[in-house]
């Protein structure tokens, strides 16, 4: 404990994809991951973000220093009528934070960020669907109404805290 | 039926803002208790300074229970029933003259509100009661009573409130006790009505006193608001068919057994109020729990409207179907289209905009967690951090 409060009190420093991988296992047992030597890895696991939801398959691509994109594999993400289904990439990547606020660097647990706000965002997709409004604060809306390009991901080693 | 505690938890919380739109709003609320307040005490003086002797006025119905709700129209109006109980032997009017007489007292309180430079309702005469009707938001049945001396020998409490009224040939006397009803009711909760009135008093740092009793919102009271919700929805087309509220409001009453959650409340009492409904001689039987002489189900007699029992059953059965479905389907996405089916639209709507807030809320203030091993969010794991939703 002592040990590792000293190791990262100075600086942030990226976790490496293993560490990232052991700490979704850790908090998800029965997920899988596959890694790929250090360079990246594909999270597969199931999130039920609140008892009347439904059970959703996540896959979380991750490249080390990337951003970690967040696909729902299961059940497929359907729009709303004809109403597109807000705060997703191109491909049906979930939108789930903005680097400008720096919400989000490689020195953060996936686990412990990413994840949840994965869950969040379906609990909100659901209660759109149920209603048409997106009831999570704080998002934006910009005049168009698709997401720009994604953000350039934030390299914490570089860009020292 | 069973169903899983954190659905139900889960159903009853979505519930819990239905209900907040469908309970009278805190501006009608309010309204309404001015004015009823500044006609109970005119009606009152004038009836001491023209036959010196007393009178009181009070609600009744839904708004005395506090099961009143929202109209299916989202323009239509509130009803507010109220009891004008004079202190006058049976053998010095009739029941012609009692409403006559009520009707000259309130064209005298209308000028009187005119002389003030007060908003003046529309009156209106009834069959056996008047009405003031304040356009737009509600309007206040007036019904004229006298004590019934002989409360006794029916009533099997609250004795001393027991009234007559006009029947609606204003040819005989009919039995009632609005005051004896409401507290059976609020006996029939009352151990949660004493803990959630407290609750409220404390938040609102006000005495239990100045709580209103039937502002409180318990579980019984939603179940009947969602019940007759149901009905109103069902019968939109010819409301004239529908089961009458205070069959409803008596078979969820006697059939409550003091659950807490609101949805495990409409569950258990959807699923016993079909063996509460009985037969006498060959006749259904729905009494007056305060009075056994008096059958809420008296229209449903082979004699009368025989239908009327049909589609009572036809409703109940819809209800147990439809709760059924909606505790056993999953997805948020995919309930709340059934809950607008059966209690409208635009409620359902705003009810669940809200509950979703509700969620953002807990989430801004740092105290929404995700649960280990299932992804569940709620009190327990790890908080979820604060975010921005990218793009629309």
């Amino acid at each position: 404990m002592g040990h590792r409060s000293i190791y990262f009190r100075n600086e942030k420093r990226t976790l490496k994809v293993v560490e990232q991988a052991t700490r979704l296992r850790c908090r998800f047992p029965e997920s899988h991951v596959e890694l790929n030597k250090n360079i990246s890895m594909i999270w597969v696991g199931s999130l039920h973000p609140s008892p009347l939801s439904e059970i959703y398959t996540v896959k979380i691509s991750y490249k080390l220093r990337k951003r970690p994109q967040v696909n729902i594999i299961k059940p497929e993400l359907a729009p709303r009528n004809r109403m597109p289904i807000p705060h997703l990439f191109p491909g049906k990547e979930l939108c789930l934070f903005r680097y400008k606020y720096f919400e989000w660097d490689s020195s953060m647990s996936i686990a412990d960020t990413i994840l949840p706000w994965t869950s969040l965002w379906l609990l909100h997709y659901e209660i759109w669907h149920a209603t048409g409004v997106w009831s999570g604060s704080k998002a934006e809306h910009p005049s168009d109404n698709r997401p720009k390009e994604p953000e350039q991901a934030i390299d914490v080693d570089k860009n020292d805290s | 039926m069973f169903i899983d505690k954190s659905r139900a938890d889960q159903l009853s919380e979505i519930l819990r803002y239905l209900g907040e739109e469908l309970d009278v709003p805190d501006d009608v609320y309010k309204t309404s208790c001015q004015k009823y307040t500044m006609l109970a005490d005119w009606l009152k003086a004038d009836h001491i300074e023209r036959l010196s002797s007393d009178a009181e006025i009070y609600h009744q119905g839904s708004m005395r229970l506090g099961t009143a709700i929202r109209p299916v129209k989202e323009d239509g109006e509130y009803d507010v029933d109220l009891v004008y109980r004079r202190n006058i032997k049976k053998e010095s009017t009739t029941q012609d003259k009692l409403k006559t007489e009520l009707g000259e007292q309130l064209e005298r309180y209308i000028k009187y509100l005119n002389k003030k430079g007060e908003s003046i309702p529309q009156l209106v005469s009834g069959r056996r009661c008047w009405t003031l009707d304040y356009k737009g938001q509600f309007h206040m049945d007036i019904l004229p009573a006298i004590p019934d001396e002989e409360a006794s020998r029916h009533n099997l409490r609250d004795i001393a409130d027991g009234i007559n009224i006009p029947d609606e040939e204003l040819r005989n006397w009919k039995d009632s006790n609005p005051k004896g009803y409401s507290g059976w009711f609020n006996d029939r909760q009352k151990v949660l009505l004493l803990e959630r009135r407290e609750i409220m008093a404390k938040a609102a740092e006000v005495d239990v006193e100045k709580i209103p009793e039937e502002r409180v919102p318990t579980p019984l009271r939603r179940v009947v608001q969602i019940l007759k919700r149901h009905r109103d929805i069902r019968y939109q087309g010819n409301p004239e068919d529908k089961p009458i509220s205070i069959i409803i409001t008596t078979l969820a009453g006697q059939v409550y057994a003091g659950e807490g959650d609101i949805f495990e409340a409409l569950m258990a009492v959807t699923s016993k109020i079909r063996g509460e409904i009985r037969q006498k001689d060959g006749e259904w039987w729905i009494p007056n729990p305060i009075n056994f002489e008096e059958n809420f189900a008296d229209k449903w007699k082979k004699t009368e409207e025989p239908q009327r029992a049909n589609r009572f059953f036809e409703w109940l059965t819809q209800v147990e179907y439809d709760f059924a479905v909606v505790s056993k389907q999953t997805g948020v996405h995919k309930i709340v289209p059934i809950l607008s089916t059966i209690l409208g639209e635009s409620l359902v709507k705003r009810a669940v905009e809200r509950y979703g807030k509700g969620i953002d809320e807990k989430h801004q203030s740092g105290k929404l967690r995700m649960a280990a091993k299932t992804g569940l969010l709620g009190a327990i794991g790890t908080t979820v951090k604060r975010n921005t939703w990218y793009g629309a």
